[in-house]
């Protein structure tokens, strides 16, 4: 793609800015309210005359969101999970994508199969089996069964290492390479872009889960971000929605800013893949 | 190319790191889910055994029926829908322009803003009387529908709502097209091959093994749709129940109803449908994706 | 690569702070008390209300008897009791609503405490019958109101005055009040209504959606079956229907599915959008919030005679689950919440009536709606209704609500009836599976 052509780019670039924005709207939105002095509230259309930064302040300091404590709280289990569910899952995705064993499709359908049962019906069993256990009241139903291998992560993988090339592996296991030495030093280095968007994922799905804390969380000293925003919200309709929308904000920046990082990873040169056929 | 066959212990061994988790906590769940599912469950009481009255029931009940149908319909129609946009979008964003960071983070960012947040936007938007849409038509001359009030425009609402949420896919569409090879591309060219050709014979092969697991996944999200009609219509079924999707009712019968074991038969069914769709696709797949590591 | 460095470093290094020297929560519990746990569902001001009044008692009472109440906010408190009890692991007290007590009653799940609050103290009769009796399920007592409130007609008086209303009338039947309000809609040249005068659409109330059959005079749950094709209830909904079409069918759909919900900032009541409503006594805590100069008043919403003040009464209340381990505890702490002095003070904060026949003088005085005596002396009305006690009425509820939607899109009486009809079957048949699995359970 050496473009030198200025028209196409000029018409790329429209439909980049106009798509960006509608995209883009919600975020626009979020941030508008944040700003939003509650007095403009109710008659606020989309941005507000006078905006004022009053809301992260009360948001911070307010006695029912404890920014920092359910930011800490919710990092640590992202940093307790990642690097399982990384490991986990890109060996069982090369299992399933290179090992070729009796039985393996049969076991691949049941682990899709996972993702494809409605999560309430085995949310009860699953209580149950953590109150067998004892861990009602910790936070270890939020990331120990997480740093297993999970469905989507093994699947995404799979799908990435079939797309590789057996010829770098085959010749390396004539030079008496093991499967495990190719699976570190071939697959794992070429599969970079998946597996960044697997951790980017990852981290996306503890960050933002409602469900797993709603569900195992009654402490307030153990609340994740996601969930103290969910109490942000009042049941009796007097959300203060500027502060609301300014602790979401604080809660989607990092994320964001994740986001713009990890792309770089997985939108790199084709030059330094080392991919040649 | 050979392919040498591996003793099924060496198989379980590697992935052991996927069954050692399921077995320990989702397999006993799973089980006791599925007998739940033959029972009268009320949660508040044990389960009572009673085959698969669940199930016939589910057969006739008219509520069912209708949350299958919007759901199937639903999914019949964002499931191309939102694979063609997420393409697209990848391909556009894939373009070496500067400030491509800034305009996928734009794409992205719905994914991972709260949904009331985006759920409020949504409503400005298809406002009958103050929202861009039906200005826009009503300045063309068109009475606009009630959209997200209106029985018939309901699920089309819904669909091009969900469209927002393309960022996810598209990521991993980004990701896909860094697997294949320049060479390819020059190769193409060399031969003659025009953009559209490119693409064709390109692009889509290098990104087919992508395009399997979005579409799988789209699947997957689409017939289990839960939180955007939650967030939309309230808690309300909406108008004829139009805004009533088979993962709310499972919900409501589980947590409102206390028909836990009608709502697990539910699940079981729902399981085996996407099964079957994601069998459906694999089978076709094996003739139109293209594994360069197969 | 160093523009991703710095990225790193801007996201990394607090990240790696927070963790090193982030807030950590410990849970603090006092050694030697037995831990009572608590889980309500309020969140921000009424949320600490309440814990105001735990932490009072942890410190006297509570240190004094060794026992700890461990006071938790929790989203969805409902589903969570349930999954909990499931899994034998409930709480102790659990707040819950009034209309979901047959629900649990009726499957046995909740603690008949009628001998608890007598040994315990808690004397019934200096609160009021609607307030103590909302809590009964078949002759037991398994709740104690904790926040209880009337929901009334909130009308706005400038709209009434610029309509040739008097503003100190409100409508006294139900008839006046469509003629009321046809008269305070007012549309704008292209047809489309700036001003609505009064919808019972879903989207306006609450849950209670299915209430209009009391004001004329009907009931819906009878013990056994549940009607809704009485000729009250089926006056009812042609009310609204008549209503409607001489609004204009159409003109209102438009504008409901285009106003705010009435819960929030874009609420139409504060706007002056919506002229009329049927709300409870916390919409002056919006109203105050986001537009103080509303002129409004409140008053009992009219039924279809003068002769019969028909009441909507309803309330937030305490339950003890059937296996909560530690029953007697907590009924040691409902007895100090339940105190006058302590109760009315978070059912201020609510912005809610107090249950006691007699409230005390700085209740009213400092109480945020200037209409609270209205609410409290509604609930002295002798035809007061709550939420049909009929264990399968969530059900029921969402049926009924599928009826209403259809009446309000009904450009004729005639659908009405379909509707009802339709509606009629889908009840009869979840009563009927309802009672069949009662059957079932009993003859085991």
């Amino acid at each position: 793609m050496h473009s030198a052509r200025p028209i196409r780019n000029v018409v790329l670039y429209v439909a980049l800015v106009a798509i960006a924005g509608m995209f883009a709207l919600p975020l626009i939105w979020m941030v508008a309210v944040s700003l939003t002095p509650p007095t403009e509230l109710a008659t606020v259309t989309f941005l507000p005359q006078h905006p004022q930064f009053d809301a992260y302040g009360d948001v911070l300091h307010s006695e029912s969101f404890d920014f920092l404590l359910y930011a800490r709280n919710t990092l640590i289990l992202v940093v307790l999970s990642l690097f399982g569910t990384l490991a986990c899952s890109s060996i069982a995705a090369y299992g399933f994508s290179r090992i070729s064993f009796p039985g393996r499709d049969l076991l691949f359908g049941v682990c899709l199969a996972t993702m494809m049962i409605p999560f309430p019906v085995v949310m009860v069993p699953q209580y149950m089996l953590f109150k067998q256990i004892g861990w009602i009241g910790t936070t270890l139903p939020l990331w120990v069964p997480a740093s297993f291998g999970h469905a989507f992560n093994i699947f995404l993988l799979r799908q990435f290492f079939m797309g590789i090339p057996r010829d770098l592996e085959e010749s390396a296991m004539i030079d008496g390479c093991s499967r495990w030495a190719c699976f570190v030093k071939i697959i794992l280095p070429l599969a970079t872009p998946a597996l960044t968007v697997v951790a980017l994922f990852h981290t996306l799905a503890i960050w933002n889960d409602l469900v797993a804390p709603l569900i195992y969380l009654v402490h307030k000293e153990q609340f994740t971000l996601s969930l103290g925003l969910q109490f942000l919200q009042s049941r009796s309709g007097n959300t203060p929605w500027n502060q609301m929308m300014a602790a979401a904000t604080l809660i989607v920046l990092p994320v964001l800013v994740l986001f713009v990082i990890a792309q770089r990873a997985f939108i790199r040169g084709i030059a330094t893949t080392g991919l040649k056929e | 190319m050979a392919v040498s066959r591996t003793s099924l212990g060496v198989g379980l061994l590697w992935i052991a790191p996927w069954w050692l988790g399921f077995m320990m906590f989702l397999a006993i769940p799973l089980g006791i889910s599925f007998y739940i599912s033959l029972s009268e469950y009320p949660l508040l009481q044990p389960p009572l055994f009673v085959g698969a009255a669940n199930y016939s029931t589910l057969a006739v009940d008219p509520v069912f029926h209708k949350v299958l149908y919007n759901t199937l319909l639903f999914s019949a129609a964002f499931i191309p829908l939102s694979t063609a946009a997420a393409i697209a979008l990848a391909i556009l964003v894939n373009q070496r322009l500067p400030g491509q960071p800034f305009f996928r983070a734009c794409i992205f960012a719905p994914t991972i803003v709260p949904l009331v947040a985006t759920a409020v936007v949504w409503m400005r938007l298809f406002n009958p009387e103050t929202g861009p849409i039906n200005e826009t038509m009503a300045a063309a001359g068109i009475d606009g529908p009630l959209w997200l009030a209106s029985p018939r425009w309901a699920i089309p609402s819904l669909v091009f709502v969900s469209l927002w949420g393309v960022g996810s896919p598209m990521v991993i569409y980004l990701a896909g097209l860094q697997e294949i090879p320049e060479t390819l591309y020059e190769a193409a060219r060399l031969d003659g091959a025009n953009s559209v050709g490119r693409f064709r014979h390109v692009t889509l092969p290098g990104l087919s093994p992508v395009i399997l697991f979005n579409v799988v996944m789209a699947i997957i999200n689409a017939l289990q749709i839960f939180a955007l009609p939650y967030i939309l219509w309230d808690t309300d079924p909406g108008p004829e129940r139009a805004g009533y999707f088979y993962t709310s009712y499972l919900f409501d019968n589980a947590f409102r109803f206390l028909k836990f074991g009608y709502a697990s038969a539910m699940g079981w069914i729902q399981l085996l449908l996407i099964l079957g769709l994601t069998a459906f696709v694999f089978a076709v797949s094996r003739r139109t994706v293209y594994y360069r590591g197969a | 690569m160093t523009r991703s460095t710095w990225f790193m470093l801007l996201l990394g290094a607090p990240a790696i702070a927070l963790l090193l020297f982030g807030p950590r929560g410990a849970v603090h519990i006092p050694q030697g008390r037995v831990v009572v746990r608590y889980w309500e569902k309020w969140t921000g001001v009424e949320a600490e209300a309440m814990q105001r009044v735990v932490d009072e008692f942890n410190e006297t009472i509570g240190h004094d008897e060794g026992i700890w109440i461990e006071y938790s906010s929790i989203s969805d408190i409902d589903k969570r009791t349930m999954i909990a009890a499931a899994a034998g692991d409930p709480p102790d007290i659990s707040g819950l609503d009034d209309r979901m007590v047959a629900q649990f009653a009726d499957l046995d799940a909740l603690l008949e405490i009628g001998d608890l609050v007598r040994e315990f103290g808690i004397d019934g009769d200096k609160f009021k019958p609607t307030w103590w009796n909302i809590g009964e399920y078949k002759g037991g007592l398994y709740a104690l109101p904790s926040t209880p409130f009337t929901i009334a007609l909130y009308y706005n008086r400038a709209a009434y005055r610029a309509a040739g209303l008097d503003p100190d009338r409100p409508p006294r039947t139900t008839a006046e009040l469509n003629d009321y309000a046809v008269k305070l809609t007012k549309k704008d040249e292209r047809g489309r209504i700036t001003q609505l005068g009064f919808t019972t659409s879903p989207l306006m109330l609450g849950w209670w959606h299915w209430a209009w059959p009391f004001f004329f005079d009907g009931q819906l749950w009878d013990g056994d079956r549940l009607r809704i094709d009485t000729p009250e209830s089926r006056a009812s909904f042609l009310w609204t229907q008549e209503r409607r079409s001489r609004m204009g069918i159409s003109a209102v759909e438009s504008f409901e599915s285009s106003s705010g919900a009435i819960e929030g900032a874009q609420n139409p009541f504060i706007s002056g959008r919506l002229a009329m409503v049927f709300q409870g006594p916390w919409m002056s805590n919006w109203i105050n919030h986001y537009n103080p100069d509303l002129d409004y008043a409140v008053a009992p919403f009219p039924s279809v005679t003068t002769e019969r003040e028909n009441v909507m009464a309803s309330a937030d209340v305490f339950v003890i689950p059937r296996a909560a381990p530690h029953p007697r505890e907590a009924m040691r702490f409902l007895e100090f919440v339940m105190r006058q002095e302590n109760l009315e003070e978070v059912c201020r904060a609510h912005c809610k009536v107090s249950p006691y026949r007699a409230p005390l003088e700085r209740f009213e005085k400092d109480h945020p709606n200037p209409f609270i005596h209205v609410f409290d002396k509604m609930a002295d009305s002798k035809y007061v209704f709550t939420c049909p006690r009929a264990p399968m009425f969530p059900e029921i509820s969402q049926a009924m609500l599928v009826v209403l939607l259809d009446v309000l899109h009904a450009d004729d009486p005639a659908k009405v009836d379909v509707a009802i009809e339709k509606g009629q079957r889908t009840i009869d048949l979840i009563v009927d599976a309802h009672q069949a699995k009662a059957a079932r359970r009993a003859g085991r």
